[in-house]
């Protein structure tokens, strides 16, 4: 995986934290993030649902799965032609993705492969962002800068935000991830933008469907 | 770890965008093709600040053009070419040179009859007049000297990438011991050095043909001070886009070349057969040119069909590589042949941009959204929230909530009616997802015996797809016994003569028949260049690998989507065929076989491979082997003629259509039925105990319905058309072959239901719960009583209360 290996360990305290905050992990229901309308579904049905519970009336919570899991990633992010190394990962990860997306099945190998196909999704998202005078996400973000200031972040969280969990951020959502990217001191931009991106794509708000 | 950035995308991304350069262009200029003549080159800019060098040209060597002028008059119709999208073709040619070819190796033509051969001169049909081509006279080359060649030559070095683009017809078919036939040229303009400079013809680009055994298109950028260091070649066994030795052909090419700044080098050129570009394979030399090197310090000229060289009698005797004279060296690198219309840009353009919708990764997914302007934490709406939603459950995938197909989508869910709704879904189907991800996890699971979605695009998957994107094909089904179904009623897809294979006009994969019949090449190919899927198909009859060719088979042996190579392949492999009933009553019907298993029915049907006793028990046979066998023997009949073998042979077998295949499969006497349906027949050799002889051993494709009695009759729900006569009580339904086996299976009143179960899982995310069974029924309904358009199902199941929740 070419993502910042050693800041493996900081992206998924991340996507902890994200989880933690919106409280989506447990019950397999939107709505920690979303809005009213996103609510989850919990009830007493449907054997054949890998433990998940139908709730009359609400729409059911689902993760990304199979294919549908990288191609939602490139789909929110806009990147059309995910690199060699993108789809390598991919074909190395699938076989901890999800076949049925039940939102009562994420895995801790789920979430590893989460990470690494969402890395490499965000590389190229910054290789493509970074050679582009049309940005779509790190609109604000000079790659050729030897640093990076939070606001430039916040910025780029809020777009990727509206762009993969299909909604603006949360304060506290915003602290936690700018907090965790400049933990370290300085960063480089790219850097700060593949770690920012990793964690927010892999998410739960990102995945589920 | 940091990649490292990509030049490549970074040009592909300043080039998105652009379209081709000979879609419809304002101008005006005059050409005049003399020595003298004012500036051809014609300069665009782009939108996305790449510029583009037009050669312009028309027949009467001084013609004004203005307006939409586009290029190549009445090619598409009369040579069956194909112009991308948006072209104009209506104008006359921009640039119509035409050069017959004058010299044999020796030179020997005296063609003003003065007794003396004109090893120099040939012909031009624009002037008419002979023209010495390789120095400059009074008559002119065919060659462009303008300060435009020269900006053209700083602007290609400075980007270190070029493209050109020509329409021809090439006459050339000398051997290859001439060497190249240079097309294009940029070269130095020695009339400006004078007859006395040192300085060698050095050129900075050439394009050019010759032929080598195959036809080669080759081309060569400057290496450094040196000549003789270009060296790109591509070339292609499988297109004929050059003539042969002596053969000249007149066909119209497409020919394109790109170099980026990674100098790698791509030819395209026409396809003979459909006139599509392709992309050149072949020998591809090693090369070490750069930009960078350019001869950017003289003026520059671009040439055409030959290049330019220095007027210096003393280099007349300079001995070249093969042994000519210097002069007789270039001589002989005159091209021949008609060249229509050229134009240069100094970037590379993408394969999206050469190849339109045909290239892998085509735009459209994200077709005219331009991300994000500013940072917005504008507050969404219920209304766009909703929207989002329903665009998800369609298309399996996120957009960005400032998706301007939100727009439309939010403005109609806003509206709060049946109608907005479903216009709001009708918005969603259209992007490339729907087919892509959400029609295709529908088909998948159907098509293998896994019944997983974690397989790869196959015909039936494609053709399920298909159909549903021909969802306003309102085409009569050509059939004589339901001449009223339509090509996009789903129900064909059991008993339909058709598959649907990738069209070669909009995607570039293998498709020679083993890429389709003997193998799964062909559409992984189409999903893993990522193709959309849903636009890139088209509707064929089926056919047979019959000695690695195809041939259409008779339509009483197609039945849709069971006569698939993945579904045959799945079912027809081994075994006694009788999985095949199996599975079409599980994936099309939604009936599993301890379901419709019943002990009651007949069982003179049942194979003599099955043991009336097992284990000394004929009660257990009874109560239990019987109840399957019954019914799913009953059908088996309808499988009699197919086969799946093992590898190499990897294809279905039909053996009434392939007498290559009976020779092996068959046994002598059982009219070309397969032996596997007769395996074991010792087991129970005493069959037909009630006369009926029929069943004794398999000797033809009949088959009967054993599933209509007692639970069964609510199970399949059949209709009335099934029996004889449309009557119930004239006896059992029966028929003969796979295709009447479908549409048997059509008439069952389960399909409909089944249809609808399974996009509420693919849509949904879950398996139905009892209380969706009336909405289930509600879509089923109107599934079946509008035709049966799978598109419509899809979308009525994502706007359900129950699919999409009611908050």
């Amino acid at each position: 995986m070419r993502v910042l290996k050693n800041k493996i360990l900081s992206i998924l305290s991340i996507i902890f934290g994200l989880a933690l905050i919106s409280g989506v992990f447990g019950n397999a229901c939107s709505g920690g993030f979303n809005s009213s309308y996103s609510e989850s579904s919990l009830n007493v049905q449907a054997l054949n649902n890998g433990d998940l519970v139908a709730i009359e009336g609400k729409a059911t919570v689902s993760t990304a799965y199979s294919k549908q899991f990288l191609d939602n990633m490139l789909s929110c992010t806009g990147v059309l032609n995910p690199s060699t190394d993108t789809l390598l990962e991919y074909e190395n990860r699938k076989g901890s993705v999800s076949e049925y997306g039940y939102a009562t099945k994420i895995t801790a190998p789920m979430l590893m492969a989460f990470v690494s196909i969402a890395g490499e999704v965000c590389s190229d998202l910054v290789d493509l962002e970074s050679g582009s005078t049309s940005r779509m996400i790190f609109k604000d973000i000079d790659f050729n800068s030897e640093s990076i200031f939070s606001e430039q972040v916040s910025q780029s969280v809020n777009r990727l935000a509206r762009s993969c969990w299909q909604r603006n951020e949360t304060d506290e959502e915003l602290s936690y991830i700018i907090n965790d990217v400049f933990s370290e001191g300085s960063v480089t931009p790219r850097d700060a933008a593949v770690m920012m991106c990793t964690s927010m794509l892999a998410s739960v708000s990102a995945y589920e469907m | 770890m940091k990649r490292i950035k990509n030049i490549n995308k970074n040009l592909v991304l300043k080039v998105i965008g652009s379209l081709y350069f000979i879609v419809s262009y304002n101008f005006t200029l005059s050409l005049d093709l003399n020595e003298n003549s004012s500036s051809v080159l014609q300069e665009k800019v782009t939108q996305d600040g790449l510029r583009a060098y037009y050669i312009f040209g028309s027949t009467n060597g001084n013609h004004s053009l203005s307006g939409n002028d586009t290029i190549i008059p009445n090619l598409v119709g009369d040579l069956g070419l194909t112009l991308p999208e948006g072209s104009n073709v209506t104008n006359p040619a921009l640039l119509n040179i035409t050069v017959p070819y004058l010299h044999t190796l020796n030179g020997q033509h005296d063609i003003d009859g003065d007794g003396t051969n004109e090893e120099y001169y040939r012909r031009s049909e624009i002037t008419g007049d002979f023209i010495k081509f390789f120095k400059t006279s009074t008559q002119g080359p065919i060659a462009i000297k303008s300060g435009d060649a020269s900006e053209l030559a700083s602007e290609c070095s400075a980007n270190g990438a070029l493209s050109l683009e020509l329409w021809l017809v090439n006459n050339d078919h000398r051997p290859s011991v001439v060497g190249l036939s240079k097309i294009v040229s940029l070269t130095r303009n020695y009339d400006e050095l004078g007859p006395d400079n040192n300085l060698d013809a050095v050129g900075n680009f050439y394009f050019g043909t010759r032929y080598d055994q195959f036809a080669l298109y080759e081309a060569g950028y400057r290496t450094g001070a040196d000549i003789g260091d270009f060296s790109v070649k591509q070339t292609s066994v499988s297109t004929d886009f050059s003539p042969q030795v002596d053969e000249p052909t007149a066909r119209v090419q497409h020919v394109f070349l790109t170099v980026d700044a990674n100098r790698t080098e791509k030819i395209y050129v026409s396809d003979g057969a459909t006139g599509e570009l392709v992309r050149m394979t072949g020998s591809l030399s090693s090369h070490n040119g750069n930009f960078l090197n350019w001869d950017k310090s003289i003026e520059m000229v671009l040439s055409l069909t030959n290049e330019i060289s220095k007027d210096d009698a003393a280099d007349t005797a300079l001995p070249n590589v093969d042994g000519a004279t210097q002069e007789e060296s270039i001589k002989n690198k005159a091209w021949s042949g008609s060249l229509y219309s050229m134009a240069i840009y100094c970037g590379a353009l993408s394969e999206s941009e050469i190849l339109g919708p045909r290239a892998p990764n085509p735009s459209a997914k994200f077709s005219g959204y331009d991300g994000i302007s500013s940072v917005s934490r504008d507050t969404i709406t219920p209304a766009r929230l909703k929207a989002a939603r329903l665009h998800s459950r369609l298309t399996g995938v996120k957009i960005p909530i400032d998706h301007p197909s939100l727009d439309v989508m939010e403005t109609e869910v806003a509206k709060g009616t049946a109608l907005g709704m479903k216009a709001a879904a009708q918005e969603a189907t259209k992007h490339p997802d729907f087919y892509n991800i959400t029609v295709k996890d529908f088909a998948t699971r159907m098509s293998n015996r896994d019944e997983t979605v974690n397989d790869n695009l196959n015909d039936f998957i494609a053709t399920v797809i298909g159909v549903t994107a021909d969802h306003a094909l309102d085409v009569d089904d050509i059939d004589g016994a339901n001449p009223g179904i339509k090509q996009s009623d789903a129900r064909t897809l059991l008993f339909g003569n058709f598959v649907y294979r990738a069209d070669p006009t909009k995607s570039a994969v293998p498709a020679e028949p083993v890429d389709y019949l003997a193998s799964n090449r062909h559409y992984e190919e189409l999903e893993k260049k990522r193709y959309n899927i849903g636009s890139s198909l088209v509707r064929e009859p089926q056919s047979v690998f019959v000695a690695g060719a195809k041939q259409n088979v008779n339509r009483r042996n197609a039945a849709g989507l069971i006569t698939s190579r993945a579904f045959m392949s799945a079912h027809a492999s081994a075994g006694t065929n009788r999985r095949i009933v199996e599975y079409t009553f599980r994936q099309f019907l939604c009936i599993p076989i301890e379901k419709w298993a019943d002990p009651l029915a007949g069982d003179d049907v049942i194979g003599r491979d099955v043991e009336r006793s097992p284990g000394g028990s004929h009660q257990k046979f009874k109560t239990s082997c019987r109840a399957c066998h019954s019914v799913m023997d009953g059908f088996r009949g309808s499988t009699a003629y197919f086969d799946f073998p093992d590898p190499p042979n990897s294809f279905v077998v039909i053996t009434d259509e392939m007498p290559a295949q009976a020779a092996t499969e068959t046994t002598a006497g059982q009219n070309l039925v397969v032996q596997k349906m007769n395996r074991n027949s010792n087991v129970f050799p005493a069959i037909g105990l009630t006369g009926d002889a029929r069943f004794q051993v398999k000797n033809d494709a009949r088959f009967v319905n054993n599933a209509i009695y007692g639970a069964n009759a609510s199970y399949f729900k059949w209709e009335d058309s099934i029996y004889p006569n449309g009557d119930k009580t004239a006896g059992v339904p029966s028929g003969s072959g796979i295709r009447s086996f479908g549409k048997m299976v059509s008439q069952s009143g389960a399909f409909a239901p089944c249809m609808a179960k399974r996009v509420y899982r693919s849509v949904c995310k879950r398996e139905p719960a009892s209380f969706d069974q009336p909405m289930l029924d509600s879509v089923a309904n109107k599934f079946s009583t509008t035709g049966f358009k799978l598109k419509d199902l899809f979308e009525d199941i994502a706007l359900s209360p129950e699919c999409l929740g009611r908050d």
